[in-house]
């Protein structure tokens, strides 16, 4: 189901509805199939279209949820710690409080 | 946080951040804010082997994986629950240890079904729970054998999906199992290897306490 949404998402005039269902497709859906290594890549990459469409709440999700598997998949601690800091500067600027509590004590 | 932690930095003004953070998640009622706190702190009391702390934890979360549906922090979160649970049935007898083997059974049984529908994962933490499992049932019924079988199948399995803090603690379990037999080669093979994995990751506070 998650990968028919996806095929339909990528015809024209779907960019509207797009980030809330890969944000979907990739949160909640795909880790049950396919390895967690997989979704590090789409989830930058819906983190991105989230920002060019104005989606900053979804994007900003997107990249926390980044963060907790680039943990989960035991990337190195420093690297994790890096990406982090860096996330967590981006959701200042952003002014993604709520999201950047949530990252806080990871 | 959590990281810093386990990196050994800061750790006393993360451990007062994070009660912090979670009395405040407790009064805006923001169940799945300190149900994330709840699943780290969990994490960081498994990798520390503190297993009261992490019962008395899983007790007074609630129902996290209700707070955080389908998502991958709330499988990580089962998996960490079966293994507390599990942990301390082996400490506990009598009543204790019956409610902890069953609270253990159920989670466990979650993941042997999200692996069978090819969930790939958890068939790490499957194995290690395999293990675990195995020694709790003793040495009757060649139980014996499928630990030590589950372990090197947990191993491999960790290794070859990529997950090198579970291979880690799957090292850990695994010499403290084999030290238990009194086999001090494998002991300190396996105590080895997970220091080699420990320090791969970057967590210093596990290469430390394992020297």
């Amino acid at each position: 189901m998650a990968k028919a949404a996806e095929l339909i998402l990528e015809r024209p005039g779907m960019q509207s509805g797009a980030i809330y269902a890969l944000f979907v497709t990739h949160v909640f859906c795909h880790h049950w199939t396919s390895p967690l290594h997989d979704a590090i890549a789409p989830l930058l990459k819906v983190y991105q279209a989230g920002l060019e469409i104005g989606d900053t709440d979804r994007a900003c999700w997107c990249l926390m949820k980044r963060c907790y598997y680039l943990y989960f998949i035991s990337r190195d601690l420093g690297s994790v710690q890096k990406e982090l800091e860096a996330t967590i500067h981006v959701l200042t600027q952003l002014k993604q409080d709520d999201t950047k509590l949530h990252i806080s004590f990871s | 946080m959590t990281v810093k932690k386990l990196r050994g930095l800061d750790v006393e003004a993360g451990d007062e951040n994070l009660e912090f953070m979670l009395a405040s998640t407790v009064v805006a009622d923001n169940f799945a804010l300190s149900a994330y706190v709840d699943v780290m702190k969990l994490e960081v009391f498994v990798f520390n082997q503190e297993w009261r702390e992490a019962v008395d934890l899983i007790r007074n979360a609630g129902n996290i994986r209700l707070f955080l549906p389908s998502t991958a922090t709330s499988v990580r979160y089962t998996y960490l629950e079966a293994l507390t649970y599990l942990k301390a049935a082996q400490s506990s007898s009598g009543w204790k240890k019956r409610q902890m083997k069953k609270r253990a059974h159920k989670t466990i049984q979650l993941i042997r079904g999200w692996a069978k529908n090819g969930n790939v994962n958890v068939v790490h933490f499957l194995y290690i729970l395999e293990a675990e499992l195995a020694l709790l049932h003793g040495k009757k019924n060649g139980k014996d054998k499928k630990a030590k079988a589950s372990f090197n199948a947990a191993i491999a399995t960790s290794s070859r999906n990529g997950f090198l803090q579970d291979r880690a603690l799957a090292h850990e379990l695994a010499s403290a199992y084999f030290k238990a037999q009194a086999d001090e080669y494998w002991g300190d093979y396996h105590i080895e290897c997970s220091r080699a994995c420990y320090q791969e990751w970057g967590c210093s506070v596990k290469v430390e306490q394992l020297m």
